[in-house]
């Protein structure tokens, strides 16, 4: 199996704790497996979230904590970022 | 830019590569200029490099028929003649998935009159892999080739050290490495683009391995971007690729799923040449393990992680408390005396009538009072929180309540809305969105109330502060321990009784970087959060104190003879009978008082307005105690000691449970229906009471036994 495939199936079986591990399952550099997992994106297959974008302003407008669309506990530092499987 | 311009430039841009007779503009390349692109992916420097190359002689405009802004100018590369110069948008792919990548193709590809006489690629050292599949599909239409290497700075601080000599064999093209910014490095790239224009040479063919590089000769029609065109027959699958195409994949495959197959297959042959060229050019500094990596070894451990973030929570929870008491305790004393007696002695001066006053004193100023000695508080723990999470702690702890999410058998994405509930439930729900299954949706819309708002925990504040002393910051930190356990034990119980379909999802989470929290950041965050909880809170209060001096003015049906509006005895009154009415329900759990209930029933409207609530009702009964600092601690300990038997700590516990588990306010009452239902939001409300009842129930229950 070509290493653009073993990205798909280490992420679709959740083998993978991160993207240097995934990588060193997948026998890559990190950079290749980044690359790889942007291809799938691309191609429809998978899913990159960033977590910071979770909460919809349009939930944040009615709450006493939030604030012109920021919830409360605030999530403006760093964040992680979900690779999952798009499902159709 | 005027609007003359605009249409100037727009022109200019035009001429550049499609009039390449014409000149317009003083800014525009001569007529029979050499015509050379910039081509890259996004965010590699380019339009930087483009700004150093042609300095201010440049025009930026939508290209003709497209919403595609483009940057055209006219460069003098070394001494040779000068050239036009287009900055193409930034592409993954010259197989486009947007307007931007379909221009940079049809200027490559598709129109020979507009195809230029070189492309400057310009690759991110950083990245170099995504930036070589772009390099190869570059090369497969045959235009000479230059590569302007960037950020060599940023790959060598990672530990990846990119030999430009070297990876202009494997490519077999001119590479020159250049700092945009800078201009390093930019004269060079002017020699050889002039040296590249005036003995033009085909890039070097990107081999895909030796069956497809075959089929591909075979395939190729001549002319420009021959080998391009049959690559792209190929993937189409369609004409006389097409039997080809079906030769290459696996016997079986259906009809439909030939041409993804192929097109897979060239994937994997660009990744395999771009994986050989990185082997030849590139050197990695073995197997760097920077801090960040040890760190993340510990913080993220399958062992250490969470009794690591409990710790941290413990210490915010327990500095938040502690630093706060005196803070808190002046704001009181501020309140309770000379702002009170301040204010009563002006409505006294101004003969305000005797409810005016009592409603100022005993509603408004005890409320407004309570919820200002929580600011610093709040201030601190947002403080706190906003340096945990710009510091990049928070990704960490989400990484780790995820696996224990999912270890529960929740979905893999599911801490997130339970991490924004600790702001505010509201936006959790809306958060939920993020979950793809409504199935999935609803199960979290119907946990996420008994995640602990920042709203509840004003009254743990109070309550532990008076009952457990210096215990108080444990106390609280216990009460979020109890609403985790919450959250995973519901979420496991609905699962396996009413959510058995729930399919695990795999999930792969990037930790990012840790930085250094930015003090602007932080102070921005914390006021933003601060301003916004009082703001908002202020209003709930003063509304939910005025509601509830009212219903208190008002004599119940069965009243004492001589009750009157403003004359009844609280418990007569119509609040009071309600919430004696209510009480009896909590005698199991050692608060059948109704002042608790009281607490409780407006607490269902908004948690902020609990601790008003308890203020005001007490204030009612007994005005003279109440007007000094601290009054509230006594008067409550001698509720909690008469209904509890003299099992305090009980039953204090017991309300404390309670509030953390029953309908969170009106406000997520009503973003859950709007999630999940009239329905599911009902029987939310009906699990949310029953969950709390029997857990303050159990917790009095135990903790007489155990006394």
């Amino acid at each position: 199996m070509s290493a653009l495939r073993q990205v798909l199936e280490e992420v679709r079986s959740g083998r993978a704790r991160g993207l240097d591990d995934l990588a060193a399952r997948v026998g890559v550099s990190r950079d290749e497996a980044s690359a790889m997992v942007d291809h799938w994106v691309r191609k429809g297959r998978l899913d990159v979230t960033d977590l910071s974008a979770a909460c919809s302003s349009g939930g944040c407008g009615s709450c006493p904590s939030g604030d012109h669309g920021s919830p409360g506990c605030g999530t403006s530092g760093p964040v992680l970022l979900a690779i999952s499987v798009r499902r159709p | 830019m005027t609007e003359v311009s605009v249409r100037r430039s727009r022109s200019a841009a035009a001429v550049l590569l499609e009039k390449p007779c014409c000149v317009d503009g003083e800014d525009a390349a001569p007529v029979g200029a050499p015509r050379v692109v910039l081509v890259g992916n996004p965010n590699v420097g380019k339009s930087t490099l483009f700004n150093a190359l042609t300095g201010a002689r440049q025009h930026v405009g939508n290209w003709p028929g497209k919403t595609v802004a483009v940057a055209s100018g006219q460069w003098r590369p070394g001494s040779g003649p000068a050239v036009g110069l287009v900055d193409l948008p930034g592409t993954y792919s010259l197989v486009p998935d947007s307007p931007d990548e379909e221009l940079t193709r049809e200027i490559l590809v598709e129109d020979p009159a507009r195809r230029p006489e070189l492309v400057v690629a310009v690759l991110d050292a950083s990245n170099l892999t995504r930036n070589l599949y772009l390099a190869a599909q570059i090369a497969d239409t045959g235009v000479p080739v230059v590569v302007a290497l960037t950020m060599v700075d940023v790959a060598r601080s990672r530990g990846v050290d990119v030999d430009p000599e070297a990876l202009s064999t494997a490519l077999g093209v001119p590479v020159v490495p250049v700092v945009p910014r800078s201009g390093q490095g930019v004269d060079v790239l002017a020699g050889v683009v002039a040296g590249a224009l005036s003995a033009p040479a085909a890039p070097a063919v990107p081999s895909l391995g030796d069956d497809l590089d075959r089929v591909v000769a075979a395939l190729e029609p001549g002319g420009p971007a021959s080998r391009w065109r049959a690559l792209a027959a190929l993937e189409r699958a369609d004409g006389p690729a097409r039997e080809i195409a079906v030769g290459l994949v696996e016997p079986g495959t259906p009809d439909d799923e030939v041409a993804e197959e192929v097109e897979l297959l060239v994937a994997e042959a660009r990744y395999a040449w771009a994986h050989r060229v990185l082997a030849s050019a590139v050197a990695r500094r073995g197997d760097r393990v920077t801090w960040s990596d040890r760190a993340d070894r510990v913080l993220t451990s399958r062992w250490f992680g969470l009794p690591i973030f409990l710790a941290v929570m413990w210490g915010v929870f327990e500095a938040t408390t502690s630093i706060a008491a005196p803070l808190q305790d002046a704001v009181q004393s501020l309140f309770g005396g000379p702002v009170s007696d301040g204010l009563g002695w002006v409505l006294t001066a101004v003969s305000a009538p005797e409810w005016l006053t009592g409603l100022v004193q005993d509603g408004l100023v005890a409320g407004v009072g309570q919820l200002l000695s929580f600011a610093p508080l709040m201030a601190i723990m947002f403080v706190l929180l906003a340096v945990l999470e710009d510091s990049g702690y928070m990704a960490r702890a989400a990484f780790v309540v995820d696996r224990l999410m999912r270890l529960m058998g929740l979905p893999g994405k599911a801490f997130l809305p339970i991490i924004v509930g600790f702001g505010c439930n509201v936006p959790a729900l809306a958060g939920t969105r993020i979950l793809r299954n409504p199935r999935q949706r609803l199960l979290m819309g119907l946990i996420i109330p008994f995640v602990s708002c920042s709203a509840r925990l004003t009254v743990y504040v109070l309550l532990a502060g008076i009952f457990f002393g210096n215990q108080a910051g444990t106390m609280v930190f216990g009460m979020y321990v109890l609403s985790i356990v919450l959250v995973v034990g519901m979420g496991w119980v609905l699962r396996r009784v009413l959510f058995r379909d729930l399919a695990h999802e795999p999930l792969l989470l990037e930790l990012p970087p840790y930085r250094r929290p930015a003090l602007r950041v932080t102070a921005m965050q914390t006021w933003q959060k601060l301003r916004s909880f009082l703001r908002t809170a202020s209003g709930i209060i003063v509304a939910t104190v005025t509601v509830v001096w009212l219903l208190s003015s008002i004599a119940a049906p069965g009243a004492a003879a001589g009750s009157s509006f403003g004359h009844v005895a609280p418990e007569e009154s119509l609040f009071g009978s309600v919430s004696q009415a209510v009480a009896p329900v909590f005698a199991p759990a050692g608060f059948d008082d109704w002042h608790a209930s009281a607490a409780l029933i407006t607490g269902f409207v908004a948690k902020e307005a609990v601790v008003a609530t308890t203020a005001q009702t007490y204030s009612a009964e007994e005005p003279a105690d109440v007007h000094q600092a601290g009054a509230l601690g006594p008067a409550l300990r001698d509720t909690f000691t008469a209904t509890s038997g003299g099992h305090v700590v009980a039953a204090v516990l017991a309300f404390m449970v309670f509030l953390l588990a029953y309908t969170p306010c009106m406000t997520t009452v009503a973003a859950q229906r709007q999630e999940i239902g009239t329905r599911w939001t009902a029987v939310g409300i009906v699990m949310q009471l029953a969950v709390a009842w029997l857990l303050a129930v159990a917790v009095f229950q135990v903790g007489v036994l155990l006394s």
